[in-house]
């Protein structure tokens, strides 16, 4: 009953022409309005402050804030440095891709920056590669190298 | 031996829950199976055996709600047309069964063209990631320019344009999970963007028809099978590029204009894929699908004896889901006759927002809205909803030339 009645009030044919028209409009506005408000919303967002000891998969896929020492450094061939950020006993895995080192480096920051004993902010996606899990940093403001190496 | 032939049936009828109910799929199941895994105290090789019978079986059940229904996962969206043609037709049953075939079909054949060119894909895999991107471009310029009229090619182009701009936002904002985001969008571009167009034009389910023999050549089975393998390995090397895109392409390319050739070539590629993207595992080191992201993180490194026991269960999964898919063909249609398809559509919808509602909350809801109308757009612009695919494949090419880190600089989010 209650289908027919929607379907009568949407699609009976005599209007049909007109609403496609309308619903076509409907659509791109509410795509596009939509997306304005996605995007705004997005801004709003702010990573959460958090240790590396407290960083656990219950958090796959958050965006979350880390600092730690570094206590291993490795780079790949293909451009990628591999960071190992320590807190006290905890420790955590930063992959950083080639393509955000090569924006770091626009920046004025090389992997030669990321020395051992640096301590370093940063804010990414926690994921989980091979078992590990790691945080992966997304553009060259989350990674804030904050103290020089004495 | 008797446990991981007990998880791969229970994982079928996992599949069967989530391939019949649309909008469901392997992905949006994984924390559940993983929760499950947990209370059972399963090892890592029992919880991979469960991961991959429920992603396998699922692909055969998918297509008994896009052909009797007409609410498809992504992936099975491109059946909607054919196979309702063969529905309105009264031979739903032969679309099953044509689909069964590709499958099985697919699956022999696959596995073959896997172990023959085995030795070669790891160094083609290194060869080619640098131009990746290039490839994918290749896809989408193919995808807007064979649309034919400017009118269409404009449309296609728009629609490519709008979702690859809604997916570099979303999938990069922190609105949503990571793991949850692509459910409200995929279920809305494809899923209810169907339903609701379903809704406004058909009103009945035919009476089906007793013949179930199959008005396609062996010759031409064969021929679908064969290129519904090598696009489902194509579609698993490519990141992004989806089963819709490969269908289209086959379909352009090969002439597969006729509804049963396209069937068996579509769920070739189905199949095809998911063979692909687990074997690429210990092949490439590099996973392709949901289900295959999860393995990696149980298993870590695949030995070949892993390889050896996925492809046992892919087997014995498959068979038994090509009886079950057969079976329920023939019964289902039995039970929807007697329905009104506009309630059972409404139903259906009101489902898919319960479930979205349920797994991602008002957020979620707003994402759904959005893809929805994106989704809606084609159906009225009169182009291929594939072009939604955009959502993944613009944001894979600026992730494949390195310039994510650059817009999300530029977006600031």
């Amino acid at each position: 009953m209650s289908s027919k009645l929607i379907s009568r009030l949407f699609f009976s044919k005599p209007n049909m022409e007109i609403r496609k028209k309308i619903l076509l409009m409907a659509c791109v506005l509410i795509s596009l309005f939509g997306l304005a408000f996605i995007y705004f919303s997005a801004l709003a967002v702010s990573p959460s402050e958090t240790k590396i000891g407290k960083i656990d998969s219950s958090l796959n896929g958050k965006l979350i804030s880390t600092t730690g020492k570094i206590s291993y450094v490795r780079t790949h061939s293909a451009g990628h440095v591999f960071l190992t950020l320590t807190d006290g006993d905890s420790r955590i895995e930063v992959p950083i891709f080639s393509s955000l080192m090569n924006q770091l480096k626009a920046n004025g920051i090389n992997q030669y920056d990321f020395k051992k004993g640096k301590t370093v902010r940063i804010t990414g996606i926690v994921g989980e590669y091979k078992g590990q899990l790691q945080i992966v940093p997304r553009k060259a403001s989350d990674i804030q190298i904050l103290n020089s190496l004495k | 031996m008797l446990d991981l032939i007990l998880l791969s049936i229970l994982g079928i009828f996992i599949g069967l829950f989530s391939g019949l109910m649309p909008s469901m799929h392997v992905n949006t199941l994984l924390p559940l199976i993983f929760s499950f895994s947990f209370f059972l105290n399963l090892t890592p090789y029992q919880l991979a055996v469960l991961i991959v019978s429920t992603a396998m079986s699922e692909i055969f059940f998918n297509f008994i709600p896009s052909i009797f229904i007409g609410a498809p996962e992504e992936s099975t969206a491109l059946s909607v047309l054919p196979g309702h043609r063969l529905l309105l037709e009264g031979r739903g049953y032969e679309a099953i069964k044509l689909t069964v075939i590709g499958g099985i079909g697919s699956l022999i054949l696959g596995l073959i063209l896997i172990t023959l060119l085995s030795p070669y894909f790891a160094s083609f895999y290194k060869l080619t990631r640098p131009y990746i991107h290039f490839a994918i471009i290749a896809v989408v310029a193919f995808m807007i320019f064979s649309e034919r009229k400017p009118r269409k090619i404009l449309s296609a182009a728009f629609i490519i344009l709008l979702s690859g701009i809604f997916g570099l936002i979303v999938l990069n904002s922190q609105i949503l999970p990571q793991e949850q985001l692509l459910f409200p969008v995929l279920t809305g571009m494809f899923g209810l963007s169907t339903l609701i167009v379903s809704f406004s034009e058909t009103s009945h389910l035919p009476e089906q028809k007793e013949d179930f023999s199959l008005g396609i050549s062996t010759k031409e089975i064969l021929k679908s099978i064969f290129l519904g393998s090598i696009a489902g390995i194509i579609v698993g090397f490519l990141p992004a590029v989806g089963i819709s895109e490969a269908a289209v392409m086959v379909q352009y390319l090969g002439g597969r204009g006729d509804a049963r050739s396209f069937l068996v070539t579509l769920s070739g590629i189905n199949v095809g894929n998911e063979v692909f993207s687990l074997i690429s595992l210990y092949l490439v080191s590099n996973p392709r699908s949901g289900s295959s992201v999860a393995i990696q993180q149980i298993l870590s490194e695949l030995s070949f004896y892993d390889v050896l026991l996925l492809i046992g269960v892919i087997c014995f999964v498959s068979g038994i889901s090509a009886l079950l898919t057969l079976y329920l063909g023939k019964q289902i249609p039995k039970f929807l006759v007697k329905l009104d398809y506009k309630t059972l559509t409404l139903s259906v919808i009101t489902f898919i927002c319960a479930m979205v509602f349920i797994w991602t909350g008002i957020v979620g809801i707003t994402v759904l809205l959005i893809s929805t109308a994106i989704g809606l757009l084609c159906a009225y612009l009169e182009v291929r909803r594939s072009h939604c695919m955009g959502v993944l494949l613009i944001p894979s090419i600026c992730f494949f030339a390195g310039l994510t880190p650059s817009i999300l600089s530029a977006l600031r989010i």
